[in-house]
């Protein structure tokens, strides 16, 4: 199963290129086009959407990207919604690499169905925020920028609920390309045409239909299962790595997991800032029982323009909130974000994003959450 | 201790939990199957906390929903006031999603891997054959009747606490015991060696009184140098090498047990040598003091106990720190003892033992300082990666200073720590006030206790108190001045954020021991509670001669496991109570964390476990 491990070799089909190039070159700039990139887990959207990154760059400069997948995106941690500016090509497609978001939400959950409307919520505002900074034209003007393509990557969880949300973020987005990427396994795809639309309405979206790279072995669900719970943990720990100095050799978990114990965290009154759990309530005696040695979203919740009431804050990055003082009310908290932009986070978002085990017990500092002598769980 | 030689150590599984410690899983396995609603509701409510973390054991998950359920039908809940009242049906449904979850986590799950049935993979787990049919009732016929879930939810939570909750329970290692054996393995290991490098056999030993101890050291002795003559000097080596990485782990985790332990095993040894020698012998007591242990104790104890502790302080930085703290924290409480027999009567025999420890534990700090202080410099060990745990923050040694400061003044050895300590923070006008610190020393009640009348006594004691007030009142000055510092920058610059002032390495989820305060969770508040305790009335209280009556009303008691404050905070709301009170906190105690309402049979049974600190 080399296909399983991390850096398969990418094999960009040639019907994928010439679906990129069409989309890249065949319309026309202004207003530029907006695709849309679906299809069932592991048919290879985000390889697609990296390829047509690459290949819009070169004749747009600057392309935007909104990453819905919150199960694994492509450059920011699990559990984040994202929009980012991309100005380079990606050579190599293989590489795991972060890159910090123009935009982000911390969505708090790895799959969209813990709260439908959180995230679809989400979404929306990413989409509105590229809409006004990079794609109304008025504003654009004033500032001699030509609008920015988007390309937009979707989760693969496409039946039932994940269906309809699909549903919901294309009538929303209204894109002038859809790309399907279809798997020989028929059953597990999207409906052919254009599923989304209601009753008798046009659609002017022009749909690409193309097939997944590699065939579908009968029994690799399982093994997807497994290998995304690891490529998740490689993300939060590729995060995490950013805390270090770039100078720092550090090559194994362990000794990542040795640098940021050791490393000296940031300190907060926990009555400066608002805590908020995403998806459960937890009593406000409880609190720092609940945060300790866990992973948050470090937002800012300041209402500083009106179109942020009522809707998800923006998230500047992830902590992971080290240890606690109860005495002093301090909460540590470990955080590649620089000073400069902490200073405005006043507001920590608690998900169910897990700190990777491997960063929690190592030996000489095995956290107190990992504990011996337990009862196997089932 | 399971034999000599452990493969345990690279074989310790670890797997994630939502708890701290397991004295918090223990508080709820306690609180949650308890007949009090209170108790029950800060059961679910920690239970909520952990889900919230993730990785709930779907045994608690279980267990807490059905117990939730109960809490609400006032079938189980005598004089629940009526309007709490939830319908029949939306009981019954509570009690089937209860027991739907628990048959499918439980038999479902088993189910797919063996292939079994349902029926038999339940009765293989001895899940009551009831839950399985209610299983199947409710979900595909009818919801079934109140009562007969009402029965099932009992069932199904006597079958929790067997399958789950008393196992789980019994497997709870014993981090204490764990601790002290690996101690005794590591002292004993390397008394051999002690006896191996003079040539002597290890049998010829000290008569020690402690009958119950030398038949099994005994044992183990023969075994141990019948080891030793067989192996070579590597094979020890390396034993000595995987005590001390275990007992590294186990620091790690738990690093006031082991300081406390180690601390134990000094006071324990001290004390059967002090069965041993003559203390009353009045010349030779202040000389033995001075030089604890080194020629006087022969059979090598006190240097295995010694060479422990260097050996893991080598690894462990920051561990003679933490030790000089606690050995601080004790000559507190037996300086207060003493004080408290001094006033009372003459000189007795147990006054002078309680002296004669308190040098000890004095010469021990001044020991510890001692190495601390060289180890700053050379440790070139750890200097390579970890270039945090290398140095003492100074934060600490201020921290020691102050504690140091308060007890020195008569106590040459605590005098001697402080200067030790002044030259360590390194700071030059600090070294000049000190100075004249020595001077201090000849108000020793150690060296005038050979000629003292009462009245001698007491007027030495009154001095001592003097220039205990002395040193805090300038302590005072100088913290207030700091505080007025520190603020005028503060309002400058309004910042939330900050970077910890000082930090050494740690395990994620802890802070890093010792700082001035400690990674505080519920479980660990006796730590608190201690410092809490010796806080600025401290020195005050010191005239009074009333002593007992002051200790009973000590701000603070514990009992077992669970220990109680009486804080009041208003961050802290209670929660789950029927009847609020007329202040939120008025009439509760904090346990574990929550407030509570508390009666007078549970105040008595508080009382009856009490463990009193005095704070003279």
């Amino acid at each position: 199963m080399e296909k399983e491990s991390p850096s398969p070799h990418i094999f960009i089909p040639d019907l994928w290129s010439e679906a990129a190039d069409s989309i890249a070159f065949d319309s026309c700039t202004s207003p530029p086009p907006i695709t849309f990139v679906c299809g069932a887990k592991n048919s290879g959207k985000s390889t697609f959407s990296r390829h047509l990154l690459n290949t819009l760059v070169p004749r747009y400069k600057k392309v935007a990207y909104l990453d819905t997948d919150v199960g694994q995106p492509e450059f920011t941690t699990p559990g984040c919604l994202s929009i980012h500016i991309i100005d380079e090509q990606t050579p190599d497609l293989t590489i795991l690499s972060m890159k910090t978001p123009e935009r982000c939400i911390f969505f708090g959950d790895t799959s969209s169905k813990r709260d439908p409307k959180a995230y679809l919520s989400g979404v929306y505002r990413l989409y509105d925020y590229y809409h006004t900074e990079y794609y109304q034209s008025n504003k654009l003007r004033s500032s001699e920028k030509s609008p920015l393509p988007l390309v937009i990557n979707t989760p693969g969880w496409v039946k039932g609920i994940g269906y309809e949300i699909i549903v919901e973020m294309l009538r929303y987005i209204q894109p002038t390309h859809v790309v399907q990427i279809r798997i020989s396994a028929e059953k597990k795809n999207l409906p052919t045409g254009a599923f989304w639309i209601e009753g008798n309405q046009k659609e002017h979206a022009t749909l690409i239909n193309l097939n997944a790279a590699f065939q579908v072995s009968f029994n690799r669900s399982l093994l997807i299962q497994k290998d995304s719970r690891r490529l998740r943990d490689a993300r939060i720990i590729a995060y995490f790595r950013q805390c270090l100095p770039r100078s720092f050799s550090i090559t194994t978990n362990k000794e990542l997991a040795h640098a940021l114990a050791s490393h000296t965290p940031y300190e907060v009154p926990l009555s400066k800032v608002k805590v908020s759990h995403l998806h459960c309530t937890v009593s406000r005696n409880e609190i720092f029982h609940s945060l300790n040695a866990t992973i948050v979203g470090l937002a800012v919740d300041r209402r500083t323009s009106q179109e942020s009431d009522g809707h998800a804050p923006w998230c500047v990055g992830l902590g992971i909130i080290r240890g606690v003082d109860m005495l002093k009310g301090l909460l540590y908290v470990i955080t590649p974000v620089p000073l400069s932009l902490l200073d405005k986070v006043d507001l920590l978002l608690q998900g169910y994003i897990e700190i990777p085990t491997c960063l929690l017990q190592v030996r000489g500092c095995v956290s107190p959450y990992m504990a011996t002598n337990v009862m196997p769980f089932n | 201790m399971s034999g000599v030689g452990s493969e345990e150590e690279t074989h310790i599984t670890y797997s994630r939990v939502p708890w701290f410690s397991w004295e918090e899983w223990n508080f709820v396995r306690k609180t949650i199957f308890s007949t009090s609603p209170n108790s029950i509701s800060s059961a679910l409510t920690r239970v909520s906390t952990w889900r919230s973390r993730g990785c709930l054991p779907c045994a608690i998950e279980v267990t807490a929903a059905l117990v939730e359920v109960r809490q609400r039908d006032p079938f189980f809940r005598e004089g629940m006031p009526c309007n709490a009242l939830e319908s029949d049906e939306m009981l019954a449904m509570g009690y089937c999603m209860a027991i739907i979850r628990l048959v499918n986590s439980f038999a479902e799950k088993s189910r797919r891997k063996t292939g079994l049935s349902i029926s038999e993979s339940a009765d293989a787990l001895g899940i009551p054959s009831m839950l399985i049919d209610i299983r199947h009732e409710c979900s595909h016929r009818e919801l079934p009747s109140l009562a007969l879930v009402r029965l099932a939810s009992t069932k199904a939570i006597e079958w929790l606490k067997s399958y789950y909750w008393e196992p789980q329970k019994r497997l709870i290692p014993n981090v204490q015991k764990e601790i002290k054996s690996r101690l005794r393995e590591m002292t004993s290991h390397l008394t051999l060696k002690h006896h191996g490098d003079a040539g002597c056999p290890p049998v010829k030993r000290r008569r020690i009184k402690q009958p119950e101890m030398v038949s099994g050291r005994k044992r183990f002795f023969a075994h141990m140098s019948d080891k030793l003559h067989s192996s070579k000097s590597e094979g020890s080596k390396r034993a000595t090498a995987r005590i001390i990485r275990s007992l590294r782990r186990l620091y790690s985790a738990h690093p006031l047990e082991v300081v406390s332990a180690l601390l134990e095993e000094f006071v324990r040894t001290e004390s059967s040598w002090l069965d041993n020698i003559d203390v009353m012998d009045g010349s030779d007591s202040s000389e033995v003091e001075m030089v604890p242990n080194e020629s006087k104790f022969h059979d090598g104890k006190f240097d295995a106990w010694k060479t422990a502790v260097l050996k893991l302080s080598h690894k462990e930085p920051l561990l003679l720190v933490a030790m000089v703290e606690e050995v601080l924290k004790m000559i507190k409480v037996r300086e207060a003892t003493r004080s408290d027999m001094g006033q009372q009567s003459l000189p007795s025999s147990e006054y002078r033992s309680e002296l004669f420890q308190i040098g000890n534990l004095s010469s021990l700090v001044r020991w510890l300082l001692h190495n601390a202080s060289k180890q700053k410099f050379s440790d070139p060990v750890a200097a390579h990666n970890e270039t945090h745990t290398n140095s003492i923050p100074k934060s600490n040694l201020w921290l020691l200073l102050r504690n140091c400061l308060l007890l020195a003044p008569g106590n040459s050895h605590l005098v001697d720590s402080v200067l030790r300590l002044v030259q360590m923070i390194g700071n030059d006008s600090l070294a000049a006030k000190f100075k004249k610190l020595p001077l201090l020393c000849s108000l020793d009640p150690i060296s005038t206790l050979e000629n003292c009348t009462a009245s001698d006594f007491e007027s030495n004691l009154r001095q001592h108190e003097d220039f205990l007030r002395q040193a805090e009142k300038k302590l005072e000055d100088i913290k207030h001045r700091k505080k007025h510092g520190v603020s005028s920058l503060c309002d400058s610059q309004e910042r939330i954020w900050s970077v910890a002032k000082s930090w050494s390495s740690s395990a994620i989820g802890l802070l890093p021991y010792p700082l001035g305060s400690f990674s505080i969770l519920p479980a660990d508040y006796k730590v608190n509670v201690q410092e809490a305790g010796y806080s600025k009335d401290h020195l005050d209280k010191d005239h009074s001669l009333d002593k007992r009556e002051e200790s009973t009303e000590a701000e603070f008691v514990e009992k077992s496991d669970e220990v109680v404050q009486l804080t009041i905070d208003d961050r802290m709301v209670p929660e789950g109570i029927d009847d609020p009170p007329l202040m939120p906190t008025e009439g509760s105690l904090l346990i574990g964390g929550v407030f509570r309402r508390i009666g007078k049979e549970e105040l008595v049974a508080i009382e009856s476990g009490v463990w009193v600190c005095v704070t003279d």
